[in-house]
């Protein structure tokens, strides 16, 4: 993993609303613990990402967007490794931050990777 | 005193249900019929309420002094137990308010013993020109205790016998309430099908089964561009007067009076969408917004935010709540809804500057979404 790899983020299809999607799909959840989860792009496709995260497809998330580590270091982001869950996963950690600059962290990720288009779509979704 | 005399009302007295059954022999009620007691005083405030507002130009809301006559419980008579329950206005009512109004709350009363009439008689419907059959689903919770021996006797003003609540006539009282109800309906969708010859059409809601009605003829066009924009997904909002069935049988318009087609944005028919999701929706987490939350959100959106301010994109959250966000070029606003304690959490951003502005706001009412909208215009003119 260095600077250009792309992290991809999995996004459910409830936070996608015409060709807009929600910041919240690069917010960590209450559960989180403020670290998002996130898949090495080094280390796996997006395809194979939207594989690996989708159990349940009835309701299948979207498809896939990413960010880079330089990205998410703009953003004051350390990202960090966590092959404990899987090999591919790691996570970007928002831990320093409170929760309005976790929404507007959250914003520019996901400005930076809509501007970067997606890396995989589920055509059944759109 | 066991013979009907036991039910006759005495001045002051709203009403006096005779418990039968050898339950209720000794004169004492058990805690579980003072629950069903309760649910039978808000099934009586809810249709004064509903008639209240069906009869009168008060259509939003009804008014203040609503709240303040009351139901209670003010005796139990013996002779199998009889509890009696009469009408109190608070003192703050000025009497001849209370007067003018009471005749309301027993309209409710007759209608609601009219109904357990028709059901303790083996009717095949329930009577169409009392109330809503929705209201009947109160019957869920009155009378539940009851046993095969036992009943709940009403006698009204208007009635010779009393009716009989027993565990029969309950359940066709709840059966009755999914059954259809004729009432004004607004509806969003996308047209599936439109007939020229017939003219009719057909409208697969965002939420809910199909529903078909006939075009208007000042809405023939309407209905050709949402029918030909099919797969784009073009909705529109058809208003009118059809049944609705709260199982999933198909329901009917019987009469169109508007058909408009709705912004891509539309709040209410985006929040329909979120009425299909489940617990678990994010990741096995994830909270399924309240249906009822989403009433309150959808009515209170339409009636407080101005029709000219931009609308935003709207999302669920994973707790449950709901999220709207806008964005004007560099500026971003988020509010963040709590469906069941109806507060805001708002905040308003410029990405490049950092600049940030934000609160927490009750959204009950007008005032909050007017300080949203005033939030929103400032993004977008600075914008």
């Amino acid at each position: 993993m260095n600077d250009c790899t792309l992290l991809y983020r999995v996004v459910n299809s409830n936070y996608v609303q015409g060709d807009e999607v929600s910041s919240q799909a690069f917010r960590p959840r209450p559960q989180d613990r403020k670290r998002l989860s996130a898949y090495d792009g080094d280390q796996i496709s997006p395809q194979a990402a939207w594989r690996h995260y989708t159990n349940d497809m009835s309701n299948p998330p979207a498809g896939v967007l990413g960010v880079t580590v330089s990205e998410c270091s703009a953003e004051e982001l350390p990202v960090q490794p966590d092959p404990v869950s899987f090999p591919e996963h790691v996570l970007i950690d928002f831990t320093e931050f409170g929760t309005n600059q976790i929404k507007k962290k959250s914003e520019h990720l996901r400005d930076k990777a809509i501007a970067r288009g997606w890396l995989f779509l589920n055509q059944s979704v759109t | 005193m066991d013979g009907r005399e036991s039910l006759e009302l005495r001045s002051g007295e709203f009403l006096r249900p005779r418990l039968r059954g050898a339950r209720f022999e000794d004169g004492s009620i058990s805690l579980d019929i003072i629950g069903e007691l309760a649910a039978l005083r808000e099934m009586v405030l809810a249709v004064a309420r509903w008639h209240l507002l069906e009869t009168s130009s008060w259509r939003q809301r009804s008014p203040r002094w609503f709240n303040r006559i009351d139901l209670r419980l003010t005796a139990i008579d013996r002779g199998s137990a009889v509890p009696v329950i009469s009408l109190v206005p608070d003192g703050t009512l000025p009497q001849g308010v209370s007067l003018k109004y009471e005749g309301l709350y027993e309209q409710a009363r007759d209608a609601i013993a009219d109904m357990i009439g028709a059901a303790e008689h083996s009717a095949p419907s329930a009577p169409t020109w009392r109330f809503p059959n929705r209201f009947l689903a109160y019957f869920n919770r009155i009378g539940r205790s009851l046993r095969d021996d036992e009943s709940i006797e009403f006698l009204t003003p208007s009635r010779s016998e009393p009716v009989r609540l027993t565990k029969q006539s309950r359940l066709r009282l709840i059966r009755w309430s999914s059954m259809a109800d004729v009432s004004y309906l607004t509806l969003r969708g996308v047209i599936s099908e439109a007939d020229q010859a017939r003219m009719t059409f057909e409208l697969q809601p965002v939420y809910g089964p199909k529903v078909r009605g006939p075009i208007p003829h000042e809405y023939l066009g309407t209905v050709m561009t949402a029918f030909n924009q099919y797969h784009r997904g073009e909705r529109v909002m058809v208003e009118g007067i059809g049944r609705t069935a709260w199982s999933n049988r198909a329901s009917t318009l019987q009469s169109v009076h508007r058909i408009s087609l709705l912004d891509p944005l539309d709040v209410p028919a985006r929040l329909d969408e979120f009425r299909k999701m489940r617990n678990g929706w994010l990741e096995g987490d994830g909270r399924a917004p309240d249906p009822a939350g989403l009433d309150w959100l959808s009515d209170s959106f339409e009636r407080h935010y101005p029709d000219d301010s931009p609308l935003p994109h709207t999302y669920p959250t994973p707790e449950g709540g709901v999220e709207m966000e806008w964005s004007f070029g560099s500026r971003s606003g988020i509010l963040e809804i709590d469906l069941e304690k109806r507060l805001g959490d708002w905040l308003g951003f410029d990405k490049e500057s950092d600049e940030e502005d934000s609160y927490k706001l009750e959204m009950s009412d007008n005032t909050g979404w007017e300080r949203i909208a005033a939030e929103i215009r400032r993004l977008s003119e600075r914008h």
